[in-house]
């Protein structure tokens, strides 16, 4: 949901989140059009708990979420408060979505 | 007025351990400081407990020729202290001694790590020479670069935010009583007597308190209360930068240090993993000397996470969550400075060296001086009388 009355927004663009393609628009966080698609939870911790956002100024880390530039990018864990909406990102968020980090064996 | 026997000035590791070993014996002692207990260096820092020798001292022939006799029972005294201090203070600290390493990286550093394990198997210390293999066996992670390491298997970390309330509250079940935020403002003696004027820092209102011995406690700042005192101490402020990582799996079993580059890693049991190893902030100068919140340099954070990336890979997949500054005090020599004053008599000191591996021994040191009014022979290298040309026409 958007407030539309009054409001001239720029052409919107488009990314991917949870695999469904969305209209967005550039100058919104993914923190925002996250939660405008309905997401709740933005991710589960190491606990196994489901967490959002808290502070949305890029304090608490608790908005983490999984994104790609692109199709083939790695993916990385960024903050959804702080990171702007780019064309073409690949998002994945949700109670789906687990924050503990891959330490493989990168030696 | 206020009558102790001993004023510590500055409530972190080193005043409020020595709180705690006066005051058991029996001393009434009192505690200042003009911010919170464990809000200086002590709180700030990285936790390492680092026994290995210092690359500075390894550098420095005649610095290490003094050193030596000295060095290897002040460690295993360190060691065997800090073995038993949870059981002491009777709270979790969050003390790992599982062991450290220092890796080597290029041909050059591993001849100095080479000259590093003779001097040390000499003065009898406990370190183990590893391949680069066998270092990445011990420690699975550890980057294809490393080609050699040193461990010391008495090495390990401590909880910085831990440590120093737990000595608090020990000292103040023991009798010791702790006065902050309070200021030191004027230090004067007097018929045989120490007088400490403090402010109280909210109230503003000042107060005299007498003591038979001041322990000068203030950690950077040392010399600045040290001035008050009529004397001159050379110890110098630095700003350094601590940061650390989100939560990981655990990947880090030991203290990871590095013999040519700035670098401490250390994962905690939360899972975070601290990176450090005394990359400068910048101090203020404006305000008083030392005074004021160091600036973040940016230029030296990625230096120093670039070191921890080469060294433990693993690290380039974490998000950094924090980055902090913490101010100690150095001295010309790069040794502590623990020991009474000649020209003031009563007027102890405590401050510089590695503070925190080493907090904890000089306060039991110093307690016993101040107990016995006997220089305890471990301390001989320490003493303040090493600086007395300044205080030629300085004094009490
Ligand atoms: C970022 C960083 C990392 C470090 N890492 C390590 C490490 O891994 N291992 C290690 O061994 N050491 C380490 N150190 C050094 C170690 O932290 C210090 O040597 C040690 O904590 C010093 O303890 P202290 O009690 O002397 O001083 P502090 O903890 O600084 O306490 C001094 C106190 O004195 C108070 N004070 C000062 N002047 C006055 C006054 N006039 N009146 C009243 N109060 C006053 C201050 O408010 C302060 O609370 C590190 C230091 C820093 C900054
Ligand atoms: S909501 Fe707190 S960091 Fe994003």
């Amino acid at each position: 949901m958007r407030v539309e009355k009054g409001i001239n927004r720029p052409q919107p663009i488009s990314i991917t989140v949870n695999g469904v393609s969305q209209q967005v628009y550039p100058g919104e966080t993914l923190a925002t059009v996250l939660f405008s698609a309905g997401l709740q939870c933005f991710n589960q911790n190491r606990f196994e708990q489901r967490r959002a956002p808290l502070c949305n100024m890029g304090t608490c880390f608790e908005c983490l979420v999984s994104v790609k530039r692109s199709d083939n990018d790695r993916p990385q864990r960024l903050r959804a408060c702080m990171t702007d909406v780019e064309e073409g990102m690949v998002v994945e968020a949700g109670e789906g979505f687990s924050i503990t980090p891959p330490l493989g064996d990168r030696s | 007025m206020p009558r102790y026997d001993v004023v510590i000035v500055g409530a972190g590791v080193i005043g409020c351990a020595c709180a705690y070993y006066l005051a058991r014996a029996g001393v009434r002692v009192a505690v200042l400081d003009r911010n919170q207990v464990n809000s200086g260096a002590s709180g700030r820092n990285a936790g390492s407990l680092h026994f290995q020798l210092e690359y500075r001292l390894i550098q420095n022939q005649d610095l290490l020729d003094r050193q030596l006799p000295f060095l290897l029972p002040l460690t295993l005294a360190g060691i065997e202290q800090w073995r038993s201090l949870p059981e002491e203070l009777g709270v979790d600290i969050g003390l790992k001694m599982t062991g450290g390493l220092m890796v080597a990286e290029t041909p050059k550093q591993i001849a100095l790590l080479r000259k590093k394990s003779e001097i040390e198997t000499r003065c009898g210390l406990n370190v183990e020479w590893l391949s680069g293999d066998e270092a990445r066996q011990l420690q699975p992670g550890l980057s294809q670069s490393v080609q050699a390491a040193l461990f010391c298997p008495d090495e390990g970390h401590c909880n910085p935010r831990l440590l120093t309330p737990a000595y608090a509250r020990q000292a103040e079940a023991a009798g010791a009583k702790f006065l902050e935020p309070c200021e030191v403002v004027d230090l004067a003696r007097t018929g045989g007597k120490w007088l400490v004027r403090c402010r109280l820092v909210n109230g503003g209102a000042e107060e005299t308190i007498q003591a038979e011995s001041v322990v000068n406690a203030s950690g950077a700042w040392a010399s600045e209360l040290a001035l008050k005192a009529n004397l001159h101490l050379p110890l110098f402020p630095v700003a350094l930068m601590m940061s650390v990582t989100e939560a990981a799996p655990k990947v880090l079993k030991y203290l990871v240090q590095h013999v040519g580059r700035k670098l401490s890693l250390k994962q905690v049991s939360d899972g975070n993993i601290l990176v450090g190893g005394g990359w400068s902030a910048k101090l203020q100068t404006s305000a008083k000397q030392g005074a004021g919140k160091p600036e973040i340099r940016l230029d030296n954070l990625q230096k120093n996470l670039a070191a921890a990336c080469d060294v433990l890979p693993a690290v380039r997949d974490l998000n950094l969550i924090r980055t902090w500054t913490g101010i100690t005090g150095i001295t010309l020599d790069h040794l502590p400075v623990i020991g009474q004053f000649a020209e003031a008599p009563g007027f102890y000191v405590a401050a510089g060296g590695s503070g925190f591996t080493y907090g904890p021994t000089y306060a039991k040191l110093l307690s016993e001086y101040i107990l016995t009014n006997r220089q305890p022979e471990l301390l001989k290298p320490y003493s303040p009388d090493r600086f007395s040309d300044l205080n030629m026409f300085m004094g009490q």
